[in-house]
């Protein structure tokens, strides 16, 4: 919030089409977009692990169940969202976990 | 019992019954920086212009200890009254009384004036301060919320539907408001969320104020889900009266007509800049053109790239949307087209004509963009200007390119008339894109690429960078200079007709949403 109060009224060069038109652009305009990595398997919500499905080294196909979440009042199945190899477990049953907490890592 | 007695009697109660949930809930109320319901509804009606409807209703439950519960009301005052002389209905929730919880009953008073207005045909103002749904009702609390949710539906487009937010507003009870057509919100006092803090804390562990979650600048600035942002509730009560003042009572009758008056400072032909990269305030074009340069932002503090709000010409309501150069650029994204496009309908709705003022560079380019919808959120802006069948007048000042141009509002979309400055630029792209792409080869093949480029941007913008174009093949209508444009939008108005798609057979269209 106060970010965005400080470049307010501030003129800033911004590219539409080739053209340069100087403008007031919002500090949420800075954001730039990077891709997924899908490997890296992070909680979507913070939770309880119930239990590990999976090994370190096992070959899991995409939609394989890894770990179940307990989280809103709901086991939640977290499966692989591709293919790959288990190259780490972050986390064991019974830990709590926080939002974005990596859980499990494929290669 | 004597005559006497029976008014004595009465006089107790009704006074007993005007005290709400008591003084030293009122007390409490005040201390939190709110006006009693009582007083909200004093200040925002004409003096003793109040009919009140409804104020010995009571609840009938009798779970949890509430059959030994007198709630004065049932918690929300209902009525008839009167702004600037013109009726409107009105309830106003009375936070004092069970935390102005929505039981059957009060719903029932609520849904009895909503009722009121729908046949009246005359504006309702909901002044929501409540906590919810009271839970001790159980199923009959989500019956009331349902049945208010009904009418505000069935009323849209009908009569004009605002709400003042002025304390809590959480869970269901979101929907009432956010299906009006304009919502108000105060610093400090308001908030409103689907789920609060801490329900929020508990399941994603996110921690948040109520203020930050829901308050007064986030839904204005971050949401949009409020129009209009006040410091104070008498601020709000103003900006209420002000708003009705461009509104007609409902779909079937005109916005009252004031005597036409001039800018206050007209607009100069220099009024936008030499420089077509260059910032400007599109208000003050908008102030320079329309009577009294009274303008009054909707929105005004939410995609601020597109500029959307009421004032008059000739004494007659217009709505007005104009890009804003100065913020963005003016480009058209998701938001700005969300923005546009509800403010269009709500004015077609209504019979209000519109004014378009263009200058923008296009849609906003980003990942970002084309994953929030910008196709879907886009179309809302055309489908809302091609449904409407109000008077379309459009002006375009400087840019308007590509699918921007066809989107503002032009003669293609069934504008009325368009009207373009010798400074428009009505092409398909700007000259500097075009150039890059039509001449890509001879720039390549070029000894001086940058020179060639500079040529080929110069050569383009001769031949397309204006108005002339579009206005040799009659998609633009009148070409004319900023200072004259006043009176030339004023006779566009009066001869345009109201359109006709001769569709009126069908059921509704299908807007993407």
């Amino acid at each position: 919030m106060q970010k965005e109060k400080e470049n307010e009224n501030e003129l800033r060069e911004l590219n539409i089409d080739d053209t340069i038109y100087e403008t007031e652009v919002p500090a949420s305009f800075d954001k730039r977009w990077a891709p997924e990595d899908e490997k890296q398997i992070k909680a979507f919500i913070p939770g309880t692990i119930i239990e590990v499905t999976t090994k370190a080294g096992s070959t899991v196909k995409e939609g394989d169940i890894l770990l179940i979440l307990d989280a809103m009042k709901m086991y939640n199945e977290i499966v692989a969202p591709v293919a790959g190899t288990v190259e780490v477990i972050a986390v064991s049953a019974g830990e709590r976990v926080e939002k974005n907490q990596l859980l499990v890592r494929l290669k | 019992m004597s005559i006497k007695s029976r008014l004595t009697e009465f006089g107790s109660k009704v006074q007993n019954l005007f005290k709400g949930g008591g003084d030293i809930a009122q007390e409490k109320q005040k201390k939190r920086g709110k006006l009693t319901a009582r007083e909200r509804v004093d200040e925002i009606l004409d003096t003793d212009s109040f009919l009140e409807t409804d104020l010995f209703v009571e609840h009938s439950s009798t779970d949890f200890g509430m059959d030994r519960k007198k709630l004065a009301g049932d918690g929300v005052i209902t009525g008839y009254g009167k702004i600037n002389d013109r009726p409107v209905a009105l309830f106003a929730q009375d936070f004092t009384v069970a935390g102005g919880s929505l039981g059957k009953a009060h719903a029932a008073k609520i849904v009895k004036v909503m009722d009121g207005a729908g046949t009246k045909k005359i504006p309702l103002i909901g002044i929501n301060d409540s906590g919810g749904a009271r839970i001790q009702e159980g199923v009959d609390s989500l019956y009331g919320y349902g049945e208010i949710f009904l009418r505000n539906t069935t009323f849209s487009g009908v009569i004009p539907q605002l709400s003042l937010i002025l304390g809590p507003c959480a869970g269901g009870a979101v929907y009432s408001p956010a299906l009006t057509d304009f919502v108000f919100v105060v610093e400090k006092i308001s908030n409103m969320f689907i789920t609060g803090p801490q329900v929020i804390k508990t399941v994603l562990g996110e921690d948040v104020s109520p203020e930050v979650l829901g308050g007064a600048k986030t839904h204005t600035s971050v949401t949009g889900n409020a129009h209009f942002y006040a410091q104070t509730e008498q601020e709000a009560f103003g900006q209420i009266k002000r708003l009705l003042s461009f509104l007609p009572a409902n779909c079937l009758e005109a916005s009252p007509v004031y005597r036409s008056a001039a800018p206050v400072k007209d607009i100069t032909d220099n009024i936008i800049p030499d420089n077509r990269r260059k910032a400007y305030d599109v208000t003050d074009v908008i102030k320079g053109l329309v009577d009294n340069s009274d303008f009054m932002q909707v929105h005004e503090h939410y995609a601020k790239n597109i500029v959307v709000g009421f004032a008059r010409m000739d004494g007659k309501t217009v709505g007005v949307v104009a890009n804003q150069p100065r913020y963005l650029a003016g480009v058209l994204d998701v938001n700005a087209s969300d923005k546009a496009a509800r403010f269009i309908r709500f004015c077609d709705a209504f019979g209000i004509s519109l004014l378009t003022l263009v200058d923008t560079p296009g849609y906003l380019p980003g990942v970002d963009q084309e994953h929030a919808g910008v196709i879907r959120h886009g179309a809302k802006l055309l489908y809302s200007y091609s449904e409407a069948t109000v008077p379309k007048v459009t002006i375009i000042m400087r840019k308007a390119y590509g699918g921007a141009y066809i989107a503002m509002c032009s003669r293609h979309l069934g504008a009325s008339s368009v009207i373009a400055w010798p400074t428009a630029e009505i092409a398909v792209m700007g000259a500097e894109g075009a150039a890059n792409i039509v001449f890509r080869k001879e720039i390549a093949a070029s000894d001086d690429p940058e020179a060639m480029r500079q040529q080929k941007i110069d050569e383009y913008e001769d031949k397309f960078a204006n108005p002339y174009v579009a206005a040799s093949k009659g998609y633009v209508d009148i070409l004319t200079e900023p200072h004259k444009t006043r009176n030339i939008v004023i006779k566009a108005f009066e001869f345009a007709g109201v359109q006709d798609h001769g569709n009126s057979f069908r059921r509704h269209g299908n807007i993407p949403l």
